[in-house]
């Protein structure tokens, strides 16, 4: 663990510490105040949806992270895991009359016993053949959503009730930003835990030789099941968000695609540390808002060429951001970040 | 002389002073109204999309520059939603934070995507997404420019049934969906099957298909093998040129019918499918470019020669223009109604659920709304593709408003 000069542990507590430096705290306490106050400075619902879309993409990318990053096990489902949190949550409020602060783990509950029914086979395969066990479940999950009659609202989807606790109802943007980035900081909290834990440490043995790892005494099976418990959990808390907010849910909201982007833009970030989810979110995200930005004003500039090109632009453009981070940065912008905290430390002497 | 040079410099200074006002004037003191275009210019529906986007732009410019509403000026936002669900919510934020009146939604996705918050916050917009009947039962703040995709399923069953009555046939006609896996191509099912049933048809399983296909043939010996008499389909031109095609490898043609929606009929069909087109019918709700006499046809001519140059008979182009002339003519009897300061979206709802007949210039039946019901009218179009040109068939075909379940 890098610390900068004079900062020494004297105590098991200290060593285990995530906040270390006096920087560190201070950081922490800027953001937390930033955080709290940021939505009555800036009323601009646009950009707290952006950013509760974002928050939304992060969670999703830390239990995509616990299954690919920690543990080197592909999973193409990852959206379907979602998409089971999101309906777990609605139909729990809206048939059973769950309260809001049941359902909402719940949801992450049935996703994450869905996503290991999922995994199970990840004792027997592994990589290309684990990817297409999880494609099948993206493609089940949405079949069953789409065709489970009223249970799953038909082809229509279902209505979400607004989510809330007692009498007080998460009604606007504010109040549904301050909330998921409560869960964020939770979220947050608990995958940098597991990652320092004992469980994390037995996911990377997994992942770098699981042949070595079992030598060691790791039960592989059992560690595999957890990665893809714990990742579809955070899937289904991140599908719950994703529900509650748009108050409209529908498999196609949940598609292939989505998949398949995630662990593009989680390699983006950086596969295996607590902050590469988050850089893998805000890239994603921004990339979407900057192509659906200057679409229409390069379709205005080309008329000639704009049914041609543009409409596929925002593809081409996450594919070959995904292409240059594999190429040229294959441990993603989390490196760059580790590189520059670095070089931050150090200065001004450059070693 | 100096006396003299500072008159004309003073009398310089007023002229232009008073053209500038004049020049300014009406956009300066005229009412600002900003409309929302939710545009899927990118994405899956893209091609679609963009006509969309050009007809409903220009026709706007037309209106601007030929007859403005008095008092008012519209300022039309578009931003890119490429027929994502995750993108129409923080768009419609934005928009609501620039202060739009109303808005303009181009596929079923939008529709089911911001039905709900549409009614919280109450910006009336017209939409092409047929395909989600919760939005109009209870009617909300969407408005359809058509009937929806089940009443255009019911409409293709009504009027083959027809045909094979009057062929002289006695037993049940065979339909089958084949159909993109959308919301939007999925839409006629849940509510049309049922219906077409009690009809008198053997409804056949539903066949799907993913992403843009480039081969149907499994789909078709499905219906061939099952005995299909009426393939429809809800699906966009390229689809429908993929299927004509496989159906005429396949020896399809003549022993089965093949039906889309309005977005199955256009030049782009006849483009890509070449002979295989001939026969295929569409139901649709706007008219055809070969309609030279027709008024909304001689304006779509007109407005692409004033502002692109040359006419391009993109069908979409038409369907652009209409959910401008229901905007812009809600827009002009809420001015007249209320005043110009007072076009908002307030009135703009109660124009379009109040004002009654809308005159589309024979662009589509007579459209009106009322305060139960979203759905524009009840007549559609038969078209059919003859020697390269879709012609029409049969006008004025009443469908059934079958009626979405109350949530």
């Amino acid at each position: 663990m890098w610390r900068p000069s004079g900062v020494f542990n004297r105590s098991y507590e200290e060593d285990r510490a995530i906040i270390r430096t006096p920087t560190q705290w201070t950081a922490l306490i800027l953001f937390l105040l930033a955080v709290t106050f940021f939505p009555f400075f800036f009323g601009n619902n646009y950009i707290l949806s952006i950013i509760i879309l974002t928050i939304i993409t992060v969670v999703t990318l830390q239990g995509l992270n616990f299954i690919l990053g920690f543990t080197g096990q592909i999973s193409v489902g990852h959206s379907a895991f979602m998409a089971i949190g999101a309906y777990a949550t609605t139909i729990l409020m809206t048939r059973f009359h769950f309260p809001f602060l049941l359902s909402f783990p719940c949801a992450g509950l049935c996703a994450a016993l869905v996503g290991m029914i999922f995994g199970l086979p990840s004792l027997r395969i592994k990589g290309f053949y684990l990817a297409l066990a999880t494609l099948a479940a993206q493609y089940l999950i949405n079949w069953f959503l789409l065709h489970g009659g009223n249970f799953t609202g038909h082809l229509y989807g279902l209505s979400v009730p607004r989510a809330g606790i007692g009498s007080f109802v998460l009604g606007s943007d504010r109040a549904y930003f301050v909330f998921a980035m409560i869960i964020l900081v939770l979220m947050s909290y608990f995958a940098k835990n597991i990652e320092r834990s004992k469980v994390g440490r037995a996911f990377i043995a997994v992942r770098d030789n699981d042949l070595a790892a079992e030598i060691m005494g790791i039960n592989i099976f059992k560690y595999k099941l957890l990665a893809f418990f714990i990742g579809s959990f955070y899937a289904g808390i991140a599908g719950a968000m994703w529900a509650h907010y748009l108050l409209r849910i529908h498999p196609d909201h949940f598609s292939l695609m989505d998949s398949i982007w995630y662990l593009g833009f989680l390699v983006v970030g950086g596969l295996g540390s607590a902050m590469g989810p988050i850089f893998g979110a805000i890239v994603y995200i921004g990339l979407k808002e900057l192509v659906s930005l200057i679409t229409p004003f390069l379709g205005g500039l080309f008329p000639g060429i704009q049914t041609n090109i543009f409409s596929g632009l925002a593809l081409i453009i996450y594919s070959l951001v995904v292409m240059v981070f594999l190429l040229f940065e294959p441990r993603g912008i989390n490196r760059q970040f580790g590189l520059f905290k670095a070089y931050y430390r150090l200065w001004p002497f450059a070693y | 002389m100096k006396k003299r040079i500072r008159g004309r410099w003073g009398i310089g200074v007023g002229m232009g002073l008073v053209f500038v006002l004049l020049t300014m004037g009406s956009s300066v003191w005229a009412k600002e109204v900003k409309l929302g275009v939710f545009g899927d210019v990118t994405g899956p529906i893209a091609f679609t999309a963009q006509q969309f986007w050009k007809g409903y732009s220009d026709y706007f410019k037309w209106v601007e520059k030929h007859s403005p509403v008095p008092g008012v000026t519209v300022n039309i936002l578009m931003e890119d939603t490429s027929y994502d669900p995750k993108r129409y919510l923080p768009v419609l934020k934005k928009f609501e934070a620039a202060g739009i009146s109303a808005g303009y939604v181009m596929g079923t996705n939008g529709t089911a995507a911001m039905n709900d918050e549409l009614r919280r916050v109450k910006i009336p917009c017209v939409s092409e997404g047929s395909g989600f009947p919760p939005a109009i039962e209870p009617p909300g703040y969407i408005f359809l420019l058509r009937p929806l995709y089940p009443d255009v399923f019911a409409g293709a069953c009504i009027h083959f049934m027809d045909v094979w009555k009057k062929a002289g046939h006695k037993e049940k006609p065979k339909v089958m969906t084949i159909t993109w896996d959308t919301p939007y191509g999925r839409a006629h099912i849940e509510l049309g099957e049922p219906w077409a049933a009690k009809y008198g048809f053997e409804v056949l399983p539903v066949q799907l298909f993913a992403g843009q296909p480039n081969d149907l043939s499994t789909q078709l010996l499905r219906a061939k093998s099952l005995g299909a008499n009426l393939v429809f389909s809800n699906i966009l031109e390229g689809h429908f040129a993929v299927l004509l095609k496989d159906a005429k490898r396949l020896g399809l043609q003549g022993k089965m019918q093949f039906c889309g929606g309005s977005e199955c009929r256009g030049a782009e069909v006849v483009k890509l499918a070449g002979d295989a087109a001939e026969g295929a019918w569409s139901v649709n709700h706007f008219a055809d470019w070969s309609e030279t006499k027709n008024k909304g046809i001689q304006l779509g001519m007109q407005m692409q020669k004033e502002f692109r140059g040359d006419v391009d008979y993109q069908t979409q182009y038409l369907m652009g223009v209409i959910p401008a002339r229901f905007t812009s003519e809600a827009i002009r009897y809420a001015a007249k109604t209320w005043g110009a300061d007072s076009v908002n979206n307030e009135n703009i709802y109660k124009a379009l659920t109040t004002m009654g007949k809308i005159d589309m210039l024979g662009l589509t039946a007579d459209a009106s709304f009322s305060p139960t019901e979203r759905r524009p009218f009840k007549y559609l179009n038969v078209s059919k593709c003859v020697n390269g040109v879709w012609v029409r068939e049969k006008y004025g075909l009443e469908v059934p408003w079958l009626k979405p379940a109350a949530k």
